[in-house]
């Protein structure tokens, strides 16, 4: 038991050291491509003089110099501040300064966009949009889990029925339609045509808080279609995927002898089938995840949903780099944490990460 | 040694496509207590097909099913499927899987597989059962620490071995080998093939050893069973048939064996193993058959009793 | 998992054709080449440019929906009707060398149940090339014999360079207001200029409701327009176009700049199928090489490899796509070297690599080692041929995700800025409030495009996927 242990503690160092190693390139590479053509380097001289002048305009003593003498101490800060970031030295070394804040998600200021508190720190502005983002796709995608993987599992126990084929055709279809198509599509037909649905946004009127129930039942109303959204385009997926596990399973020879051994049907499935079917399918969901993490920010466009997406396309409308640039930092922090999530929930399903076998 | 097993007119089709697959062609045979019966064969001739009906693990496409399976006295065909399942399979008769690589599931340990027929079947505490499971383990050769172990940490041999035990758990009187040590070494065959003999020596089982390697069989066998085409050509006692075979089919299997030392033409039969949708009219052999005689080809030959415990279908006998 | 069976790119495409996904496939991609092939027989070169150039659309009408679509309703929709100079019949006079009198009168037969286009209604056009300024006079008649005069002024030609032109829209305060007049003397209505509607009122029987879209009766009949100029250069030419905008246009409508969407259209199928054709099978055989490669070699070079892959699948590319298409302008073909760039290792590598696992121990490519080939030509010659129909399903089905890639980055304003993408087509109608206005063929045609050619695709995949999926053979 302690060797399983051991083994499963090694298998998570070895992810963590990979997750770390991915998230540094990941940024780094951000880093680098923001800055071409000096545009961080700009960003940051632009958010010091600001600081310099609100902190200037604070301090009291200041107030009696003339305007040649504050301009000049005003230099001087900025030069003070500007080694302190070593923005004095070259790129490279630079890059490593930048590299260290992005990933410690000290973010900096936004130059447009402002939280709806009035802070301009990215990092409020983006904690505030979080949760939203959270939400629409944490039940999405638990909706698609309940829905697709007992629908694959039923497929794949009568495969080449009609069920089978017609579910199976519709899943490969809307594998590659992304959901924000037929989000745009959905929003014509319930919004424009029938009217049941509000066509984007959170909430109609304002609420006193989230929590009351009126405001529950507005976000419901709201999240409706870009939910549906989601899960028409990503159940089929996760039934298709688990409806090809269980067939490869169902022939493999296992199954069979624990059927000769007088397993009953129902232990069956679950003992014989979705065991042994579960790691490969944990994998294909972290793979379908990563793509659809990328394809949800359009979703949020197109209906308006203040998560992590629409605040992407305000920042690239409004030319606010300093958004952008964090915003892709944050993706990569999510995407990281939900595979090493995916990594543990693997390196418990299979024993042969756990006995570090290969 | 009474009879344990009668099988009659056994009958399996599958159904495809291009047709029915006449697998398993009226079938009937014997199998004594505590006597090993091999069943041979080539590949594709059937054998298979007559194990998985004894124990009923049929595939989705059957065709025909059909024939008495008198089991101790009692006809298990006529048994439905859960009365089967609760009372006979793995209880009476059990299955030894051909390449057990495979028959382990990869995400269970070994011990709780084998173990779990006893928690199924008689509702057995976990704990209790593990400790006997840990007890047949040691009984076929593997040391108590490979009870926790999964598939992936044993060798081939091993994991045979666990398949062995599995197929032992519930003490069945009859267990049905299907070519249990094909994917495995030869010295580990002959480990394996050792522990099958002092098996049934200790427990009284009775095998039925369906394999492809004649020599192998004549290592077990009590009694040899030979198959062609879904058919049975030739039945009788070891000494019987590889001391006097007399289809053509069985003389020229035996005679195509090497032998270590000592000159010996290598012989081997000419053609092919014919599809079994389509089967040749008549005795399936004559294609091949060196004494092919007109009624060979239009006729199927009867079943012809030469000496005791010795039959033949062929028309060579048929006086 | 299995190895793949040895079976033939011929063999997988005859099977292919046996099942009716294949067929359908097939078909609607040879549908798509088909149009993508009509564009340089429907369009002429200069289309490309003419699409962002928005001076080349003036004639069209904005926003008009699809021809068809009134075969669907009761009502016939006004169908735009361009009057050219040479449709004018004209009179010109020279009245005594001194001054010059001319006279065009254009007929127009108006027979549809329903109004010209609500947004821009009609254009008149003058252009002359007097040398003295000119006095003219545009009147309307009407079927039921009542006239309209809709302008009547003078044109300014002291300091202009020739030809003068002088357009004059139907939301033009002059027209406006000589509309207003009219509508004034005929309905003894009391209504301000400001809110008439001159392309309704004109063409909209007697009545107080004459002014209202909703309300108003369209009048049929023969409309004739007629224009007088009198002007002191006695050589001077004064020629007319006149344009009614319908309400509806060509096989797709027209956008909000006027620019007829069967041409975006035309012009977006064979970029995206080139886009995604291009994208697929370059990151797919750059997947598959590497694939191959890390299977084959194993040991430092496996892992290296299999790292990287993980690694580079877990980056997001989608923002990072964003923040370059952001910082930089990409166009279509920038865009696929960045994708290599971001994704040269991909999922399909490591199933690659785990099929040449299995392969590398099959019996023919130890017998190839030993009798001396090299590690390349093994590599190409025997194991890259069994995993090609496998590449080829991985390469089918990646199809319609570059395109909606190409898409997406289109609709966020970032992708190709030139050429009219479908995207693009979307993005732009996206900005423009379509969805909310209701202009749905703007929205739906190119979308369902989109789906078509991405069913098309994944019907070919699917049935791919049935014939080289060696577990899903045995069914």
């Amino acid at each position: 038991m302690a060797s399983l242990v051991r083994g499963y503690g090694k298998y998570l160092a070895k992810r963590i050291i990979i997750m770390a190693t991915t998230l540094i390139i990941a940024t780094y590479l951000t880093v680098i491509i923001a800055n071409m053509g000096g545009l961080v380097d700009e960003i940051v001289k632009s958010q010091i003089e600001i600081e310099v002048s609100e902190s200037m305009r604070e301090d009291p003593k200041l107030a009696e110099m003339t305007k040649e003498e504050k301009e000049e101490y005003k230099q001087e800060m900025i030069a003070l501040r500007l080694r302190a970031r070593g923005l004095d030295k070259p790129f490279v070394m630079r890059s490593f300064y930048y590299l260290r804040d992005a990933l410690t998600l000290n973010l900096g200021r936004a130059m447009f966009l402002r939280s709806a508190s009035g802070s301009n720190r990215i990092s409020t502005i983006i904690l505030e949009r979080l949760p939203w983002s959270i939400l629409l796709y944490t039940t999405g995608t638990i909706i698609n889990i309940i829905i697709g993987l007992p629908l694959g599992l039923y497929m794949g126990r009568r495969a080449l029925s009609k069920l089978d084929r017609g579910v199976s055709m519709f899943a490969v279809l809307t594998a590659s339609l992304p959901s924000w198509f037929i989000g745009v599509l959905f929003i014509l037909l319930f919004y424009f045509y029938l009217g049941w649905f509000p066509p984007g946004g959170l909430v109609s009127t304002t609420h006193a808080s989230y929590w009351s129930l009126g405001a529950v039942r507005d976000i419901a109303w709201h999240i409706a279609l870009p939910l549906m959204a989601w899960v028409i385009t990503g159940f089929g997926g996760w039934a298709y995927t688990t409806r090809n596990m269980v067939i490869h399973i169902t022939h493999e020879d296992y199954v069979l002898a624990a059927r000769a051994k007088g397993v009953p049907e129902g232990l069956l499935v679950r003992r014989y089938i979705l065991r042994p079917a579960a790691p490969p399918i944990v994998t294909m969901v972290a793979l379908s995840l990563i793509a659809s993490w990328s394809g949800a920010i359009i979703t949020e466009t197109v209906f308006g949903w203040p998560g992590l997406g629409t605040l992407f396309w305000g920042a690239v409308s409004n030319m606010d780099a300093p958004v952008v640039i964090g915003l892709t930092v944050i993706y990569a922090y999510l995407l990281v944490i939900t595979i090493f999530a995916l990594n543990i929930i693997y390196g418990l399903l299979d024993p042969r990460v756990k006995t570090g076998a290969r | 040694m009474g009879t344990l097993l009668d099988v009659r007119d056994l009958f399996l089709y599958y159904a495809t496509r291009k047709g029915p697959v006449k697998a398993a062609d009226d079938i009937s045979f014997q199998i004594g207590e505590g006597e090993a019966v091999a069943l041979v064969g080539e590949s594709g001739c059937g054998k298979t097909s007559v194990g998985i009906s004894l124990l009923r693990t049929l595939p989705r496409n059957v065709h025909t099913y059909k024939g008495e399976v008198i089991l101790d006295g009692e006809d298990i065909m006529k048994l439905d499927d859960e009365e089967f399942r609760r009372r006979i399979r793995w209880k009476k008769i059990s299955m030894v899987f051909q390449g057990a690589m495979n028959a382990l599931n990869p995400v269970l340990t070994v011990g709780f597989q084998v173990a779990e027929p006893l928690v199924i079947h008689e509702g057995m505490d976990k704990k209790k059962a593990l400790k006997i499971a840990t007890e047949y383990l040691m009984d076929v050769g593997l040391r108590e620490m490979f009870v926790e172990r999964y598939p992936h940490e044993l060798s081939g041999g091993m994991k045979q071995r666990c398949v062995i035990a599995m197929s032992l758990i519930m003490n069945p009187k009859l267990v049905i080998l299907d070519e249990p040590t094909s994917a495995l070494d030869l010295m580990t065959q002959a480990n394996i093939m050792n522990l099958l003999k002092r098996l049934k020596r200790d427990r009284k089982l009775s095998y039925l050893f369906i394999t492809h390697d004649l020599p192998l069989a004549s290592e077990l066998a009590d009694k040899v069973i030979v198959m062609y085409a879904g058919k049975m050509v030739e039945k009788g006692t070891a000494e019987q048939i590889y001391l006097d075979p007399k289809h053509p089919y069985t003389q020229k299997l035996i005679a195509s064996v090497p032998i270590l030392r000592g000159e010996k033409e290598l012989e081997y039969i000419p053609g092919e193993v014919p599809s079994l949708i389509d089967p040749p009219q008549g005795c399936r052999f004559h294609p091949r058959c060196p004494y092919a005689k007109d009624i060979c080809r239009k006729e199927e030959p009867p079943s012809i009793e030469i000496e005791k415990e010795h039959s033949v279908a062929c028309w060579l006998y048929a006086e | 998992m299995s190895a793949p069976a040895p079976v033939g790119l011929k063999t997988i495409f005859k099977e292919m054709m046996g099942t009716i996904s294949g067929k359908l496939g097939v078909a609607i991609i040879i549908f798509l080449i088909i149009l993508s092939m009509a564009v340089p027989v429907y369009t002429s070169p200069g289309t490309i440019k003419k699409w962002n150039n928005p001076k080349a659309w003036v004639d069209y009408p904005k926003c008009a929906a699809p021809g068809w679509t009134d075969l669907f309703t009761k009502k016939t929709y006004c169908r735009n009707m361009v009057f050219n100079p040479q449709d004018f019949y004209k009179y010109s006079e020279s009245i005594g060398g001194i001054y010059r009198v001319i006279y065009l009168i254009g007929v127009i037969e108006y027979n549809y149940d329903s109004f010209p286009n609500i947004m821009d209604g009609f254009k008149i056009s003058l252009i002359t090339n007097s040398s003295e300024n000119l006095l003219v006079n545009i009147t309307l008649m009407r079927p039921d014999d009542l006239s309209a005069t809709l302008w009547s002024d003078s044109i300014y030609v002291t300091g202009q360079t020739l030809p003068i032109v002088t357009e004059l829209s139907a939301m033009d305060h002059d027209i406006k207001k000589g509309t207003c007049t009219f509508i004034r003397r005929v309905t003894g209505e009391n209504i301000d200029w400001k809110g008439v509607i001159p392309h309704i009122a004109l063409f909209a029987k007697v009545d107080p409701n004459m002014n209202d879209p909703c309300k108003a009766e369209v009048l049929k009949g023969k409309y004739k327009l007629l224009i007088w100029a009198i002007t002191y250069d006695p050589d001077a030419d004064l020629d007319a176009k006149f344009i009614v905008y319908g309400s509806v246009y060509g096989l797709a409508g027209t956008d909000a700049r006027g620019r007829d969407i069967t041409i975006g259209i035309l012009w977006g199928a064979p970029i995206a199928l080139a886009f995604g054709l291009m994208a697929s099978v370059i990151l797919g055989f750059l997947h598959a090489i590497f694939g191959v490669m890390a299977g084959w070699f194993g040991g430092k070079i496996d892992e290296v490899i299999q790292r990287a892959t993980e690694m580079l699948m877990i980056i997001p590319t989608m923002p990072i796509l964003i923040l370059i298409s952001f910082l930089f302008r990409v166009n279509v073909w920038t865009l696929i070297a960045i994708l290599v760039a971001l994704n040269p290792l991909g999922g399909s590598t490591l199933t690659i690599r785990s099929m040449v696992l299995q392969i590398k121990e099959e019996q023919h490519i130890l017998a190839a080692l030993a009798y001396g080939s090299s590690n390349y030509r093994i590599m190409f010659k025997h194991i890259f041929p069994r995993i090609l129909p496998y590449m080829v399903v991985g390469i089918v089905m990646s199809v319609p995700g570059y395109i909606f890639l190409e898409a997406s980055l289109s609709i966020l304003g970032l992708g190709e800025p030139t050429l009219p993408t479908w995207g693009k087509i979307l993005s732009d109608a996206f900005n423009h409030r379509a969805l909310y206005l209701g202009w749905w063929w703007w929205i739906l045609i190119p979308a369902i495009l989109i789906i078509i050619t991405a069913f098309a695709f994944g019907l070919l995949g699917y049935s791919l996927d049935k014939i080289v999926n060696p577990r899903l053979r045995e069914i």
